[in-house]
């Protein structure tokens, strides 16, 4: 049975090393807190929820009878499992030994009570109770809460029940069922019930004198309603309610829809050899694209590419466009990508900053040292805590994780859309089944989910997620050669290791991973690779001594085609300035006619087109131009910005005159703290323990229901 | 077990990776080759794919699923994956499910199980093909449908045994073949005739350029023994088929006839050509039935054939795949070098003319002898800087015209022909023009479509005399011209990297030398254009097939570097 979210939430959404993580008595005291109880409530899934509006609408409390009698039709383990949810979340609920259950004290305050009663402050006057008691045939009391008890006594006696019932037309019969089914113990709009919002007034059970014309159909019920004390209008504010001193009388449990999606169907599947997942080698490309040409940044300073730098991106490299947005996020999570301003124009107010992201080179060189499995578990570490993402898209990804982690690591769930819809349901309302979808659409992008077909946790995943140092034991294989054929083929054994299976995806395109890696080399990688700093030369060897016989021409060829190409033509920002090394590829650009290139000299020709259309139209005409960066101050480096930082720090210090002491040396600190947290590259890629809260967290919360199965509940 | 040792590595996919090193290979690929179909074969790796329709026809040929799963199991170095187990039984237990029979009143589909016919009945493809239904377990099938239906069934993932059985066709009467047939060409006789069973019959032959497929076709006839209608590429592969059958069968020029534009002959063994099947009646309706528009196509319905030859049957074009597939009750053999079509109507040749019988890496008939080694050579020409600007600056459509008709590469031509003496040398091209500049270059004969039949067959005649050395030649020659001793071939131009063109060029110098020397095939690219884009699209079909492919740069002179 799943842990109720509560205990997700507990352990401060996830974020790795945030707060409340680790110790039972955190979490204990977390659900107790008011932010806790919110998230029980708000987590409690359809059946729990409901629960909670029942007993709320009852007082606090239900006996057994009431919970059967409100319950009808449920299965009776979906409510035994939505009231172990709750009372395992700690104080929000307390089951008595009789199977009563009570809301806490403190739990109250937090779940929506929306009966509504006689008893309720300013709800009704007593001069309209007068009324009623008189309609009803009660008399004899003047003190509102006598004839508010005068009722409600008439209303829970049956032989009054009877005699009121008696009383109604079959119009007014028809109407009270019709919104006890609509709006339960809570208030509902008049317009499904046929009546018009201003003729509540004609139906308050108190008329005027000048309002007694003859009431016909469904207003004339709803008068025999209001002016019996059944039920309740607020014309202002446009509300039509059920007493809940008159819900004996309607004779009906508040809901009669118990129901709840199947369990999703599982089924066995065959252990697939654990591969490092593919988002790493993904998002090395990325990078590496991005570093010929670096995309723009947003303006309204989002952390993650315009969807057409994604798109483009995602075309050309041959990714879909969700792993290339996700990597994009994750790399500016992580800080491998920086906003950095490239270029300057306009002067006061109407200056205007154009920025891109661009890659960091300190962290760039310091993540490419990284191993990948670790360089896998740090993106898994920057997804559970992505910065800019909305709490309930975190709690999403924990939640997923967590019910992942209860299969067996060789069951899945059958069908996406069954157990999607169970845990929205199971979930509701903070868990949606649009959320879930995104979540688990990136949890399989991750590869901690299977990438496609049954859902269900990777090896690779559950390792990650308990012990993220032991993942490379379990993804980084031994053989080290691979066999590349005069066809450009590549087959490298199921345990290549892994930082060589990336390198390979540089310049190569996987075409199967069903076994055994079988790849392709692909001329554009081959470019891109060289554009982004590698050499025909660095290849060639790489390729050799992969290799188990020597290298065939054909891939010797590929490699000086394709590098051949890349920097041959150069684009350059501002006024685009097209420069060429071949005067050849020159012609075939002034070609295009869209690009009004003027030729200043048989290798040069500028434009007032931006860089981006030429870019694009270049690329069409089959070129690979490179985007260079116009200024030199984007060049980007966290080492040598913490440096200059440090610099600019002591020069604050030495020059602090007198009075201005104080504000220069807070203003060095800051400077000092940044360039800390800048030459912190190894603490910006650390990880450390379990990565998702949920894995140890399982344990705890069955401590904690042991506990409370064994009678702290009272 | 699995055992690093293995040769095979089963993927997911259903494909099937073969370590050609490995000490139990020569064991396991006849084995594989029963239910799997050779994809590539480069020098370290073959490739092999398991589908639904090759399980199906290993299926046909009497296989299980058991012994499928057995070679996998043995013959794996990992683990065989689940999920190719499952797949694989499956697909297996479809087939023969619903059958094709023949009774008193005609033939019938029919099935044990009536829900797979309801099922059948509701998919619109088959209900369609399907008449009245005549119990629970059958339904009446025009003869006409029978190859349209196998089509549909097949589509529909239930495939059906055909056990409707062949008419026999008029006897032939005694007919042996004289030459000896090599081992290979007696498995693919055998594989296709299976005793006689009707489960042979009908389906595909592959074999490469110059292993001796007319040989097999002959083979054939005389296991049928029956009235053949032969479809051949041209008038001249008709005219060595005609010598072939004579040099190589008791058969006379009087049992042979040639239906052609020239002369109409309807003789016991009858060859046609394509072109003469699918000429269309002007007069004929748009939407008029397929003989009707094709008249010439009604000599598949002349009474009495008891098998059609198929000659390159991946060239089988539309109208002929639709009159194939109303003459089903004939056994069908179709052969070809390159069961691959630009257009991916592979599937179509499966189930019109039958499955793949035989094939073999193209790389084992050259290290046995059968066939002549072959090296491949792209030969780089740089443009000038005049033609280079031309090129850049074009359409791209004329691109392609530019860099293939560059002038540069006539001195190229030159220097390979003197690199090669003592050899016959075919020139082949696309463009006339540029093959008429070359002719006048170096003084040979030059072939085209407009030659007439009658100089075509004088100048092969010369060729294989050795009367002329050089002959420049456009896509004519590319297919069923036998011109045994030539040895080297020089492509100068060609289509947009087609796979089926290389191989059919190739296939020109493959037979074997009577010196039993090496073949030489050259291609001559212009460098930095959209030539090179293309050549590696051949390039890598060619080393696909295991050949030897190398890249060398031509000098701006032409001069080739010392090799």
């Amino acid at each position: 049975m799943a842990a109720p979210i509560a205990t997700i939430v507990a352990t401060g959404f996830g974020r790795p090393g945030g707060r409340a993580r680790g110790r039972t008595e955190t979490i204990a005291a977390f659900v107790e807190s008011r932010q806790g109880i919110w998230t029980v409530v708000e987590s409690a899934g359809r059946i729990g929820r409901r629960l909670l509006t029942v007993i709320g609408a009852l007082g606090g409390a239900m006996t057994a009878e009431q919970l059967a009698f409100q319950t009808p039709g449920a299965d009776p383990a979906d409510i035994d499992d939505a009231v172990d949810r709750l009372v395992a979340a700690g104080a929000l609920m307390r089951v008595g030994r009789d199977g009563a259950v009570a809301l806490s004290p403190a739990a109250k305050r937090f779940v929506a009570v929306r009966s509504i009663s006689l008893a309720d402050q300013n709800a009704i006057t007593s001069d309209v109770l007068a009324i009623i008691g008189r309609a009803l045939g009660l008399s004899g009391v003047s003190r509102k809460q006598d004839r508010i008890d005068q009722i409600a006594t008439l209303f829970a006696d049956p032989a009054g029940q009877q005699r009121v019932r008696a009383a109604l037309s079959d119009e007014a019969v028809s109407l009270l069922g019709q919104i006890a089914e609509t709006a339960g113990p809570g208030a509902m709009a008049p317009e499904p019930l046929g009546i018009a919002g201003h003729q509540l007034h004609s139906a308050e059970a108190a008329r005027f004198p000048f309002q007694r014309a003859p009431l016909r159909g469904e207003v004339a019920a709803l008068y025999e309603l209001t002016s019996r004390g059944i039920v309740g209008v607020a014309g202002y504010e446009h509300k039509v309610w059920i007493w809940i001193e008159a819900w004996p009388l309607v004779g009906r449990p508040f809901f009669t829809d118990w129901t709840s999606p199947p369990c999703p169907r599982r089924v066995d599947l065959d252990a697939a050899p654990p591969r490092l997942p593919a988002i790493v080698a993904a998002l090395d490309r990325c990078l590496q694209a991005w570093e010929i040409n670096p995309p723009a940044a947003l303006k309204n300073r989002d952390p993650r590419l315009a969807k057409p730098d994604v798109k483009s991106t995602a075309k050309k490299l041959g990714v879909d466009a969700a792993t290339v947005d996700l990597a994009a996020r994750l790399a500016i999570g992580i800080g491998l990508l920086r906003r950095t301003t490239i270029a300057v124009s306009g002067r006061g107010r109407h200056q205007q900053l154009e920025e891109a992201w661009l890659g960091d080179r300190t962290m760039t060189d310091a993540w490419a040292a990284l191993s990948p499995a670790r360089r896998w578990v740090r993106l898994l570490s920057a997804w559970f805590a992505q910065e800019g993402a909305d709490e309930a898209e975190l709690v999403m990804r924990q939640l997923l994780v967590l019910q992942l982690s209860q299969l067996a690591s060789s069951q899945g769930y059958a069908s996406e859309s069954e157990f999607v819809a169970w845990l929205a349901d199971r979930n509701a309302p903070l868990a949606s089944e649009t959320l879930l979808l995104g979540a688990l659409a990136e949890l399989r992008c991750l590869g901690i989910a299977t990438a496609s077909g049954p859902i269900a946790m990777t090896a690779v995943g559950r390792r990650g997620l308990e012990t993220p140092d032991e993942v490379a034991e379990l993804v980084d294989g031994r053989a080290t050669s691979a066999v590349i054929q005069g066809d450009l083929s590549i087959i490298a054994p199921p345990d290549l290791r892994s930082d060589l299976s990336l390198r390979l995806e540089t310049i190569a395109v996987p075409e199967s991973e069903a076994g055994a890696f079988v790849y392709r080399l692909d001329p554009a990688r081959i470019t891109a690779a060289v554009q982004a700093g590698a050499t025909r030369e660095e290849l060639s060897e790489f390729l050799a001594s992969l290799s188990a016989a020597p290298l065939p021409n054909t891939v010797e060829r590929l490699l000086r085609d394709a590098s051949a190409k890349a920097g041959t033509v150069r684009i350059e920002s501002v006024s685009t300035v097209v420069i060429v090394t071949d005067p050849a590829d020159l012609a075939t650009a002034c070609a295009v006619a869209a690009l009004r290139l003027v030729r200043v000299a048989d290798t040069v020709a500028i434009t007032v087109v931006s860089s981006a259309k030429v870019r694009a139209a270049l690329e069409r005409k089959g070129l690979s131009p490179q985007t260079s960066v116009v200024s030199q101050s984007a060049s980007v480096s966290s080492a040598d910005e913490a440096a200059e930082a440090v610099k600019r720090a002591a020069a604050l210090r030495s020059a602090a005159p007198g009075r201005a002491t104080r504000y220069f040396e807070h203003e060095a600190r800051l400077l000092e703290a940044h360039a800390k947290a800048l030459g912190d590259v190894a603490g910006r890629l650390a990880v450390q323990g379990p990565l998702a809260a949920t894995i140890d967290v399982l344990e705890q919360v069955g401590t904690m229901r042991s506990r409370s199965n064994s009678g702290v509940t009272e | 077990m699995s055992d690093p040792a293995n040769p095979l590595i089963v993927q997911s996919d259903l494909t099937v990776l073969l370590e050609v090193a490995a000490e139990r290979t020569p064991e396991v690929r006849p084995l594989l080759a029963r239910f799997a179909e050779l994809d590539k074969a480069p020098e370290h790796i073959h490739s092999y794919r398991i589908t639904p329709l090759s399980l199906w026809n290993a299926a046909v040929a009497g296989l299980t699923e058991e012994d499928v799963v057995a070679t996998l199991t043995d013959f794996a170095k990992y683990p065989v994956p689940g999920v190719v187990v499952r797949e694989v039984s499956d697909v297996m237990a479809r087939y023969g499910r619903v059958w094709l029979a023949r009774i008193d009143s005609g033939l019938v589909l029919a099935a044990d199980d009536d829900l797979i016919l309801d099922e059948l009945a509701s998919v619109r493809s088959v209900a369609e093909l399907l008449g009245q239904r005549l119990d629970r377990h059958r339904f009446a099938v025009a003869d006409r449908d029978r190859g349209v239906l196998k089509q549909a069934l097949l589509a529909a993932g239930w495939p059906a045994a055909d056990e409707a059985g062949f008419e026999s066709g008029a006897a032939l009467g005694p007919m042996v073949v004289t030459a000896e047939l090599r081992p290979y060409q007696r498995d693919a006789v055998t594989a296709w005739w299976r005793d006689g069973d009707p489960s042979g019959g009908s389906g595909v032959v592959v074999l490469p350029c110059g292993a001796g497929k007319t040989v097999v076709g002959l083979a054939v006839v005389a296991a049928t023994s029956a009235h053949t209608l032969v479809v051949c590429t041209s008038i001249s592969s008709i005219r060595q088929w005609i010598r072939e059958t004579i040099d190589k069968t008791t058969l006379t020029a009087g049992d042979l006839g040639e239906w052609s534009g020239e002369i109409k002959q309807l003789r016991p063994v009858t060859f046609v050509t394509y072109h003469s099947l699918t000429w269309a009646d002007p007069l004929a309706a748009a939407d008029a039935d397929v003989f009707t528009r094709h008249p010439h196509l009604e000599l598949f319905n002349q009474v009495g054939w008891g098998l059609v030859v198929y000659d390159e049957v991946h060239l089988l074009p539309a109208p002929v795949f639709r009159a194939a597939a109303r003459v089903q009750a004939i056994r069908r053999l179709g052969l070809t070098a390159t069961l691959v079509r630009e257009d991916g109507r592979e599937g179509d040749i499966f189930s019109l003319i039958g499955p793949k019988r035989f094939d073999a890496p193209w790389s084992e008939f050259e290290s046995a002898g059968w066939i002549a080694t072959a090296t491949c050579t792209e030969v780089r020409v740089a443009l000038g800087n005049e033609r280079r600007a031309e090129y850049s600056s074009s359409e791209p459509k004329l691109r392609h015209r530019i860099a293939a008709t560059a002038t540069e590469k006539i001195a190229v031509v030159d220097s390979l022909i003197a690199a090669h003496p003592d050899e016959q040398i075919l020139v082949i091209g696309q463009f006339v023009e540029q093959l008429r500049d070359i002719a006048a270059r170096i003084g040979a004969p030059l072939l085209t479509g407009q030659t007439p039949q009658a100089t075509r067959e004088r100048l092969f005649a010369q060729l294989r005399a050795g009367e002329i050395r050089v002959l420049v030649v456009s896509k004519i020659a590319n297919f069923s011209i036998d011109l045994p001793e030539v040895s080297v071939a020089i492509q100068v131009s060609g289509q947009f990297g087609s796979r089926q063109e290389e191989a059919q060029r190739l296939g020109r110098i493959l037979r074997p030398k009577a010196n039993g020397g090496a073949a030489s095939f050259y291609s001559v690219i212009a460098d930095e254009t959209d030539e090179v884009r293309f050549a590696r699209n051949r390039q890598r079909f060619l080393a696909e097939q295991g050949y030897t492919y190398s890249i060398i740069d031509a000098a701006v002179d032409g001069s080739l570097p010392v090799r």
